[in-house]
């Protein structure tokens, strides 16, 4: 049901009940490791929802979600299309969050079990770990609606962090009196914890530099000692999701058209069901990068204590934090005029051209950084924003490798194998809560990141600007 | 009677049996938690009313699990399983067709009168129980949570279920995966030529 547009490009020809075909940016190889992966059929499940504008979109890491598929891009028009939790996730605000060091990797080489073990004592992490915070719900809805900035004003941080934080870590229309007593009880407890299952925070190293002008705009070098953190919204994002998809699927009836799938339910954005979701989300957004922003802090502090520098010899700043899973209302160019469009982005990242006034200033020239996180060990790509992504993708590129096996098969490929031994031997120091997430997470349950960040850049969706290589871990 | 992981590249997909609609509602919440945590390691010490309401039968079957789950994620409570289980159907608007006007000809389950979850006493599946069953189970209020709005009559199941468990020692029981949602997605309950047969996938 494939057709092939060009080296990149495969259309899911419009058939039936679709309103727009399906494009998906993929290679040969990759195509035949998705196999029967539902993927192409949720694809075209999304190009049936009222108001997709030109395609429903995947990008090279995608695979079988629920409802939506994960590295699925759709947009809707503002004033007669849908917005849909599905088409979100659960954890709202996904994210990664890369940290540059003045550090070069020899001055820590020999501290790195020292440094993974400060790490994952200074950070909470795992299932139902517990942050050191102890917020009034007051005080959590202080955080649903400033997002970061919460964090920078309680002393986690500085004004400059939120500089180089998409939309300064702060969705606009939050609020948090839609959020249920629920949300907030599962979410007062998590804020600052790092999450188990793909969540990690990992030491890297600059190992190769594509594009020496973006590369020294974002302030990265060879051999520089770079963190990155992937985490989200916790059971608050978990929590906003469930209560407005059981709405949904409730009412979904009412929309007036059948839905291929009942997680596809959604609202239509003008609606109120469609305006609080939307509020939801944003103020869980907002939790996410106060999330992200103390996590980072906490890292700082363990550099510095660990290492006995100073903050200025560490010298840790952040390069940029850029959200996965998310609904956001943007401006684009369709056919020719400017559209308000509610773009999703499940398991996809915003990909600025250069220029975009939503570029950081020092960033302005080169594009937005794009941070693409491997699964364990593997390391992460940085990569830059073009214009092509911001004509053919509503600015969008992929967000990781995506997985090829289940989680299942993963623990049975793993089984009797030492995998912290065999990451020591592949050069990581790793900790993790549980050896079932170490189990699920091996490098070969996840697609070639190469392959994934190759195609990116070939499409030209984002340009290749660094590798960075994995050194030390921490996962929940 | 029974449970069977499904493959599904992102998330844990899971087929469940039951003879009676009962069994599959008590052998799904026994798979939810089985793959949570080792079940043996957790005493049916307490027992927590939890009250759900459903379009149709896959709609409250995932709100029984979502539900289920909440019991953990929001609450830090382990289920081990569940003990007595009342279905009932609200009156007044019948939902749609179809679906629901099949589920009218249900055997067992429906025979059940209507609902009075507070204040009985429960038989606890062969377990001694200890604790109170809550006068007014919260979860159900909030289980309920626009329900009001809804009382145009597309919720047409109501489910009493008494969960039996305890409250999570990190001590003494593990957590295997961090289940972040049941999700609707492939969810589905049939009748089989053995029985009942229910779908479930989750976000982990």
């Amino acid at each position: 049901m494939l057709k092939k547009l060009d080296d990149c490009r495969w259309e899911v020809p419009r058939t039936g009940g679709m309103k727009v075909p399906g494009i998906i940016y993929s290679s040969e190889r990759l195509l035949r490791d998705m196999g029967n992966d539902e993927s192409q059929k949720q694809v075209a499940n999304v190009a049936h929802l009222p108001g997709i504008v030109n395609y429903s979109l995947a990008m090279p890491d995608v695979h079988w979600g629920y409802g939506f598929p994960i590295g699925g891009v759709a947009a809707f028009d503002a004033e007669h299309g849908i917005i849909s939790p599905g088409g979100v996730g659960y954890d709202i605000n996904c994210g990664c969050r890369l940290m540059t060091t003045r550090l070069a990797y020899e001055e820590i080489q020999g501290r790195l079990p020292e440094l993974v073990t400060a790490l994952f004592r200074n950070i909470p992490s795992g299932v139902g770990a517990k942050g050191d915070l102890k917020l009034s719900v007051k005080e959590e809805k202080k955080v649903l609606e400033e997002g970061a900035a919460w964090a920078v004003r309680q002393g986690f941080g500085t004004a400059a962090d939120l500089e180089t934080t998409e939309d300064g870590g702060c969705m606009a229309g939050a609020d948090p009196e839609l959020v249920s007593d629920r949300a907030l009880e599962r979410g007062r407890e998590q804020l600052g914890t790092l999450g188990s299952g793909n969540h990690f925070l990992e030491i890297e190293v600059v190992e190769e530099i594509f594009d020496p002008q973006a590369a020294a705009a974002f302030g990265l070098e060879l051999n520089q000692v770079v963190v990155m953190i992937h985490s989200g919204s916790r059971g608050l994002g978990y929590q906003v999701c469930d209560d407005y998809l059981a709405g949904m699927v409730k009412h979904v009836h009412e929309l007036g058209f059948s839905l291929p799938d009942r997680q596809l339910a959604c609202a239509y954005l003008k609606d109120r069901r469609g305006q609080d979701y939307y509020a939801a989300m944003a103020a869980a957004a907002n939790y996410a990068w106060a999330n992200r922003q103390l996590l980072m802090h906490w890292t700082r502090e363990t550099f510095e204590k660990t290492l006995h520098k100073s903050p200025r010899e560490v010298g840790m700043k952040l390069l940029y934090d850029v959200c996965h899973n998310i609904a956001k209302l943007e401006i684009h160019p369709v056919a020719g005029r400017e559209m308000r469009l509610c773009v999703h982005r499940k398991g996809a990242t915003r990909a600025l051209p250069p220029g975009h006034p939503a570029v950081p200033p020092p960033y302005r020239e080169v594009g937005q950084p794009v941070l693409i996180p491997g699964n364990m060990g593997t390391g992460s790509y940085v990569l830059a924003g073009t214009q092509r992504a911001y004509a053919e993708t509503f600015a969008s590129a992929c967000h990781g490798a995506g997985r090829v096996m289940s989680r299942s098969q993963a623990m049975k490929a793993s089984r009797g194998r030492a995998i912290v031994r065999e990451m020591a031997e592949l050069g990581v120091t790793v900790m993790a809560g549980g050896r079932g997430t170490l189990s699920e997470e091996i490098p070969g349950a996840y697609k070639n990141l190469e392959e994934v960040v190759a195609v990116v850049h070939r499409a030209g969706l984002a340009r290749k600007v660094a590798r960075l290589r994995a050194v030390g871990c921490i996962k929940g | 009677m029974g449970y069977r992981i499904l493959d599904h590249t992102a998330d844990i997909g899971v087929e469940v049996d039951g003879a009676t609609l009962r069994d599959l509602f008590r052998e799904g919440a026994a798979a939810l938690f089985t793959l949570l945590t080792d079940r043996t390691a957790v005493n049916p010490a307490r027992v927590k009313v939890i009250r759900i309401d459903g379009a149709d039968l896959t709609d409250l079957w995932i709100n029984y699990l979502r539900e289920i789950l909440y019991l953990f994620n929001g609450e830090g409570f382990l289920v081990r399983e569940v003990g007595e289980l009342t279905f009932s159907r609200l009156s007044g608007g019948t939902g749609r067709a179809g679906e629901t006007d099949r589920s009218l000809v249900l055997p067992e389950p429906f025979a059940a009168t209507s609902l009075n979850g507070s204040g009985r006493t429960l038989a606890a599946g062969g377990f001694v129980t200890a604790g109170k069953v809550p006068a007014a189970a919260p979860a159900a209020e909030d289980g309920l949570a626009g329900g009001d709005e809804s009382a145009g009559g597309t919720a047409g199941f109501l489910l009493t279920a008494c969960c039996l468990g305890e409250d999570y020692d990190p001590a003494r029981q593990v957590i295997k995966t961090e289940i972040k949602a049941v999700t609707y997605h492939h969810a589905a309950v049939r009748e089989t030529s053995a029985g009942w047969q229910g779908v479930f996938i989750v976000d982990v």
